[in-house]
């Protein structure tokens, strides 16, 4: 009886040990110093293979506010390594070669897509961020003007020690903020790729000096049909020098607005882009504004507005009539006068002005949905996910299919009723007028 | 004085409760016992591939079709507990045996057995698959299986009421992490995904809403319970709510993943709430959390391994006549080793489970409630009117209650009187 016991309790312990030894990750390990743990990667077409990739390799300890690597890694934060491949994991093969450690995306925060490369085709760079472990859902896709190759090795992180921080909170701050950029995650980037109801875009962005430029704003791109494209070669111009070159000195990341892609022929590809105020419409449209300022001029008068938006409500009223789709966007805009210049000779301004400003300020966004909205048709592309609620008016998905949204896009009607709501107009009365 | 009365309100409940022989005494359960063992046994599949092959049938009415299948099981359910109140004085073999007949008894309750092992076996196929894929790359999927029929079979062995104590743990952390999951990963979540709101059709909604029917095919294994829960209304009670529970975790689970997936997006995806999982981001370097849910969620499927093992068991002990169940457990346990070893893929394991195992088969096992519930009736076994049982009639063999067996299979007094 006794042996009996001792053998049932030694069974018993060997098998809480095996459990315990092979459940604790004892089994294939992994330490993080033997990682190369890569946080932005850059996707270009390759000149001898398919596909070039650029990795930004981490360096913790420089991100921990320790001492960095050596050279160039150190001062631009992170390591940056080159290869070629016949597909995305085929190219981190190629990096693995010229790495003394693991290639592991599974820390990848910035997914960055070279214009170039982006407007052939996107497909590479989607099926393995569905298929393979190690890459995640949550990874930020960002479209450059330049080669990524270029874009993830040259830009300078900042403020932040580790670049793909630097990049995240550059998204997140001018999406927030000021509505001028999409906050596009890969999950949201495939879902997008992968349905009818709508289609991808990216934050666009490119290398520029550290002093901003002034003139990007205004200067609307435009697709490949070739309309402006003068302007569109000129987005960002300040950026650069007079005579073309690139910017010396520090190069940091700038935010132009976003890139728009949409399926041709049997590919989904970049074909267009929209400038910093158009992705600001967009996002309105799409209901994801939550901040933003617009800028107003009333050159009788001679004065110039700041009008900061802090809360927006939007609704789409949909209505559809055979092939046509007629939707009114109803949007509900509460913001206030953080900023205004005037003559000095000006008087103090009234109920009047406020008026003014609100009546302005409806006039001037619904130009700009317009014009923003018939651009993104003329793409025939759907980024603000319009289809998404128009299909909510469709009972069967035979019968939502069967509508074809992707060609009945560009035809639809859209309007917009605005109303513009002011809270408060600082904490004085009256602007400072010289005496 | 309170503990004195406590058991002997227990002791009175334990001469009431329906028992019969053959049965093994593995412990009571109580009403909210048996509904979360019920959840566990028939919900834990929504961490699993089921949203997908739903919504990959039928597209966005994917959460309507759950809510169908779930109002016909318990449709079915109430014939099963019909039955089961017709025959309340006999264990469940013996009352499949006295109801059709020896061979057809013992033949539907080989049905409910094989469903009950290709489903524990299936399903510790794909929550390996899934910890390998999403946890554990290096790690041989053999272990994992290993694992988990082991830690499954010892939460069998410690018997029927450790499982339902370990179930009411786990449930809180099973709910908390999945509310976690949804919360964390809500900015994915858009309502306008579950458009159009029909799917692919009306009839092809019906439709599939029968068929799902089947998800609870191993519903009327737990009328095995009927000799183990303290008072007979605990088994109408539990089971139904644990149905609609698992009803309600199912529903919600294909709904969150249809709004985070669209279609046709969901129908490319095998494991939606494990990559929800891993839609949670905290950080640059903060990104597995998806590892701390899906832990939790191995607890969970362990749970509910173990309900499966102890319904195969006294299932195994029922029909074999034999008032103990471990001696079964090793060849149980190797055989559901080899079962989960055998599929190739999580595909093809999921294509097993939900092509055959959770819709046909399922169906004819959830109906087959009312054939008995008819029959019964039709032979006379009139439903049992107020009022339990006391003990067991002659021709069962000597009464047990109050008595419980011990592993070896003999009897021990009960320790539930002694003061």
């Amino acid at each position: 009886m006794g042996r009996v016991r001792v053998w049932r309790r030694s069974v018993f312990l060997l098998l809480v040990l095996t459990l315990a030894a092979s459940s604790a990750g004892c089994w294939g390990r992994q330490e993080l110093e033997n990682q190369s743990l890569v946080t932005v990667m850059g996707v270009d077409n390759g000149t001898d293979k398919r596909i070039r990739l650029t990795a930004r390799i981490a360096i913790p300890r420089a991100a921990a506010g320790g001492q960095g690597g050596s050279g160039q890694g150190s001062s631009l934060g992170g390591f940056p390594i080159t290869a070629e491949g016949e597909n995305i994991l085929d190219a981190l093969n190629g990096l693995q070669q010229i790495t003394g450690r693991d290639v592991t995306v599974g820390h990848l925060t910035i997914l960055v897509l070279g214009e170039e490369f982006a407007r052939k085709d996107v497909g590479p760079v989607v099926d393995v961020f569905s298929r393979t472990l190690q890459f995640r859902p949550t990874t930020l896709v960002v479209t450059c003007r330049e080669k990524a190759e270029d874009f993830v090795k040259e830009f300078t992180p900042g403020e932040e020690t580790e670049p793909s921080v630097m990049i995240r909170k550059l998204i997140e701050s001018t999406h927030t903020t000021l509505g001028g950029s999409p906050f596009v995650s890969m999950q949201e980037f495939i879902n997008a790729y992968n349905t009818i109801d709508s289609d991808p875009w990216t934050p666009y962005m490119t290398l520029a000096s550290s002093v901003a430029a002034d003139d990007s704003s205004e200067r609307p791109g435009t697709g490949e049909d070739g309309e402006g494209s003068a302007q569109e070669q000129d987005m960002g111009l300040g950026d650069r020098k007079p005579g073309g070159d690139k910017p010396d000195g520090l190069k940091v990341v700038r935010v132009l607005g976003s890139a728009v892609y949409a399926k041709v022929g049997d590919v989904q590809r970049m074909v267009g882009t929209l400038d910093f105020y158009e992705t600001m419409a967009a996002n309105l449209m799409a209901g994801n504004l939550r901040n933003t300022v617009l800028q107003m001029a009333f050159p009788e008068s001679h004065e110039e507005v700041s009008l900061r938006f802090r809360h927006a409500a939007v609704r789409r009223r949909i209505n559809i009539q055979g092939n046509t789709t007629y939707v009114t966007w109803v949007i509900r805009l509460v913001g206030t006068i953080d900023e205004i210049i005037v003559h000095p000779t000006l008087e103090p301004l009234g109920r009047e002005f406020s008026d003014d400003v609100i009546l302005s300020a409806q006039e001037e966004m619904a130009a700009l949905l317009t014009k923003t909205f018939r651009k993104l048709q003329s793409f025939r592309s759907d980024p603000i996910q319009l289809g998404r609620s128009v299909q909510m008016k469709f009972a069967t998905i035979p019968e939502w299919e069967n509508f074809n949204w992707p060609e009945r896009f560009p035809d639809v009607q859209g309007t917009f009723d605005i109303k513009v709501s002011l809270l408060n107009s600082g904490f004085v009365y009256r602007h400072p007028y010289p005496r | 004085m309170g503990e004195a009365m406590s058991k002997g309100r227990r002791e009175t409940e334990d001469r009431n409760r329906p028992d019969s022989s053959p049965v093994i005494q593995l412990g009571h359960i109580d009403g909210k016992q048996v509904t979360l063992m019920t959840g566990f046994l028939l919900g834990a599949k929504v961490f699993l591939m089921t949203p997908s092959f739903i919504a990959a049938r039928v597209g966005t009415s994917a959460w309507i079709t759950t809510i169908v299948g779930t109002g016909l099981a318990l449709l079915g359910l109430l014939g099963w507990l019909k039955w089961a109140n017709a025959t309340s004085d006999l264990a469940f073999v013996p009352a499949l045996r006295k109801t059709l007949g020896r061979f057809l008894g013992d033949l539907l309750a080989f049905a409910i057995l094989l469903a009950c092992l290709a489903g524990a076996a299936l399903n510790t196929r794909v929550v390996a698959g899934g910890a390998v894929i999403g946890l554990l790359p290096h790690f041989p999927i053999e272990v994992i299986i290993a694992i988990a029929v082991v830690t499954g079979l010892y939460g069998a062995w410690l018997g029927l009421e450790t499982v339902a104590r370990v179930a009411v743990v786990f449930a809180p952390l099973t709910v908390i992490s999945t509310i976690a999951v949804i919360v964390g990963a809500g900015r994915f979540i858009d309502l306008r995904n579950l458009f159009p709101f029909w799917g692919l059709g009306v009839a092809e909604t019906i439709k599939e809403g029968a068929l799902n029917t089947g998800l609870f095919a191993v519903m009327p294994s737990v009328m095995v319970w009927k000799s183990y829960v303290r008072a007979p209304e605990n088994l109408s009670r539990g089971t139904s709510g644990g149905v609609l529970l698992a009803g309600v975790i199912v529903t919600i689970g294909t709904a969150v993943s249809i709004t985070v997936f669209p279609h046709p997006e969901i129908s490319r995806i095998i494991d939606p709430l494990g990559i929800l999982a891993r839609a949670v981001y905290l950080g640059p370097f903060l990104q597995r959390l998806e590892a701390v849910f899906t832990f939790v969620w191995f607890f969970t499927t362990s749970v509910q391994l173990s309900v499966l093992y102890i319904i195969a068991f006294i299932l195994l002990a029922q029909l074999a006549g034999v008032h103990t169940y471990r001696p079964f457990a090793p060849a149980v346990g190797l055989l559901l080793f080899a079962g989960a070893s055998i599929p190739p893929s999580i595909l093809s394991a999921g294509e097993l489970l939900h092509g055959i195992l959770f819709q046909e088969a399922g169906i004819a096992l959830v109906a087959s409630g009312w054939v008995l519930y008819l029959v019964a009736r039709v032979r006379g076994m009139a439903p049992r009117e107020g009022g339990n049982p006391r003990g067991r009639r002659s021709s069962d063999g000597p009464p047990l209650a109050g008595k419980k067996l011990r592993a070896g299979g003999k009897e021990e007094p009960s320790k539930l009187g002694q003061s």
